[in-house]
């Protein structure tokens, strides 16, 4: 079964996502900073990392980088809101730091699964 | 013995030379007021800064050149403060003699001692400095906005991102009837409900840091705020909260009550929240205290009077000079995901500016913190020590 990884600091995105992905058949561990989203990937076992940007403790880009150095051939996800910037400079930050797609929230979840199938593939 | 005279008379033309240069380099010029004639005398330089064409000294009447240089709405003050006694520094807009205004600042500094007939002063042309301070003003209020709404915007996009995800799903359910799961349809109206409170909740919260006006101030005990704050406060084996508090409605306080408690509970949840790990007391005491002298507190200023004060002592994990510069930023927090919106002291904030107090806070890392909250006490008869 594919395995999704979801680092959200949001506890309710968090719920959300994991009731969303296992409705469609995915398994889910969720993280709520960095630091437990480093702990929480398993190399042999998460096939896609879905990251929010903007957290306290340890922060979305950071984890980007970290995860992509320690598993370079890592499939990750960024998603963010925004925070003392729009979300956009996140995004992109994220997107040349390695992450294969990026959204905004709010996020359209047809195009998050159509990312989700087309990465897990 | 003549040569004598003129080398020192070429010495004071160099001196008066060099003065000049520095005078024309700092944008400074001098005036003499002469209390008795109502005549002001401006030096050479003073003119300069002023565009008049002048090779010398100008007297002139202190009335006329209020009236022709000084700006109208700032002719009051400065004509008052320019025949006071010395050591009050003041800036003002000059006109000057070419119509363009410009920002001068005037240090009365030396007075005829003997009869008072004579009072002295330096000005300084400070307009540039001026708008340095003001772009440097508005670039911090942007700053904050940019902060603030930025802040908004990420609460805001969890809250329908997560909402919008339970919609689908939701929707989703119900297109085949036959597999409906109706618990799992009850948990996600139920989660969709959670959503829609926090959206409230997080309305109130930018209501209540945006509350700067006089509204719903009232007079309120103390006392039975801190009791109603205390009661909402999470209990924990290892934290013991210890409330010191006079006889009930000893300390009355100008606020807006609800705001207030609010605000306690906030700084009450924080105390609690730093000694989560470490386990200890939280003291709360309240007393009455006089403020002698106007000072800067790390939100608002304390001004000179009475105060109803409460003091908020936890023994947790402290914060560094960085943090305290900032805990009172809306939407900055140091609180685990999922604890915090970063609202709480933006809360304090708005409600003590609202009230006219202020609130003070010491603390290190590893040694606690204490929070001391001033609001202006209601009674002009009470008997309190100075603050500290």
């Amino acid at each position: 079964m594919t395995r999704i990884l979801v680092i959200d600091d949001d506890v309710q995105v968090c719920t959300m996502l994991e009731r969303f992905f296992a409705r469609k058949g995915y398994e889910v561990d969720v993280a709520y900073d960095g630091f437990q989203g480093i702990t929480k990937f398993h190399p042999e076992k998460t096939n896609l990392v879905i990251t929010d940007l903007v957290m306290p403790e340890k922060e979305g880009i950071e984890t980007v980088m970290e995860l992509r150095s320690r598993h370079p051939d890592v499939k990750i996800i960024a998603i963010s809101g925004g925070g003392r910037v729009g979300p956009e400079s996140y995004l992109e930050i994220a997107r040349e730091l390695g992450a294969q797609r990026t959204f905004e929230k709010p996020v359209d979840f047809d195009e998050l699964l159509g990312a989700v199938e087309e990465l897990t593939a | 013995m003549g040569e004598a005279v003129l080398e020192q008379e070429q010495m004071e033309l160099n001196d008066m030379a060099t003065l000049a240069l520095v005078c024309r380099s700092a944008l400074l010029g001098s005036w003499r007021l002469q209390r008795t004639s109502g005549t002001i005398t401006l030096s050479q330089e003073y003119c300069r800064l002023l565009r008049i064409p002048s090779s010398a000294e100008l007297m002139l009447p202190h009335d006329v050149f209020c009236s022709k240089y000084i700006h109208p709405e700032d002719n009051w003050f400065v004509r008052d403060y320019q025949i006071s006694p010395p050591g009050r520094k003041y800036s003002f807009r000059a006109i000057c003699a070419d119509g363009v205004e410009r920002w001068l600042e005037s240090f009365p500094v030396q007075t005829d001692n003997v009869n008072r007939e004579m009072l002295s002063g330096v000005v300084q042309d400070i307009t540039e400095r001026m708008a340095h301070e003001d772009n440097l003003r508005n670039a911090r209020k942007m700053e904050s906005i940019r902060s603030i709404a930025g802040g908004i915007a990420h609460e805001f996009n969890n809250i329908l991102y997560s909402m919008a995800g339970y919609l689908g799903l939701v929707k989703e359910m119900l297109t085949d009837v036959t597999t409906l799961d109706m618990t799992e349809l009850a948990d996600c109206v139920g989660e969709m409900e959670i959503s829609n409170q926090r959206a409230v909740r997080l309305i109130k919260k930018i209501q209540a840091f945006s509350h700067s006006g006089r509204h719903g101030i009232a007079i309120v005990d103390l006392d039975r705020a801190i009791d109603m704050a205390v009661k909402t406060a999470p209990v924990y084996e290892n934290i013991n909260v210890r409330t010191a508090l006079p006889s009930e409605g000893a300390v009355r306080v100008y606020v807006n009550e609800a705001i207030l408690v609010e605000g306690l509970c906030n700084i009450i949840d924080n105390g609690i929240a730093a000694m989560e790990k470490s386990g200890g007391t939280l003291d709360i005491r309240t007393d009455i205290v006089f403020a002698e002298d106007n000072r800067p507190a790390a939100c608002g200023t304390v001004k000179t009077g009475y105060y109803g004060r409460v003091l908020i002592r936890d023994e947790g994990c402290g914060m560094d000079r960085n943090t305290i510069s900032r805990i009172f930023e809306p939407f900055y927090t140091t609180k685990q995901a999922g604890d915090g919106t970063g609202l709480g002291l933006a809360i304090v904030y708005g409600m003590v500016n609202a009230a006219g107090g202020a609130v003070e806070v010491e603390s290190q890392p590893g040694k606690g913190t204490i929070f001391k909250l001033l609001l202006p006490y209601c009674s002009n008869q009470v008997q309190g020590e100075s603050v500290q």
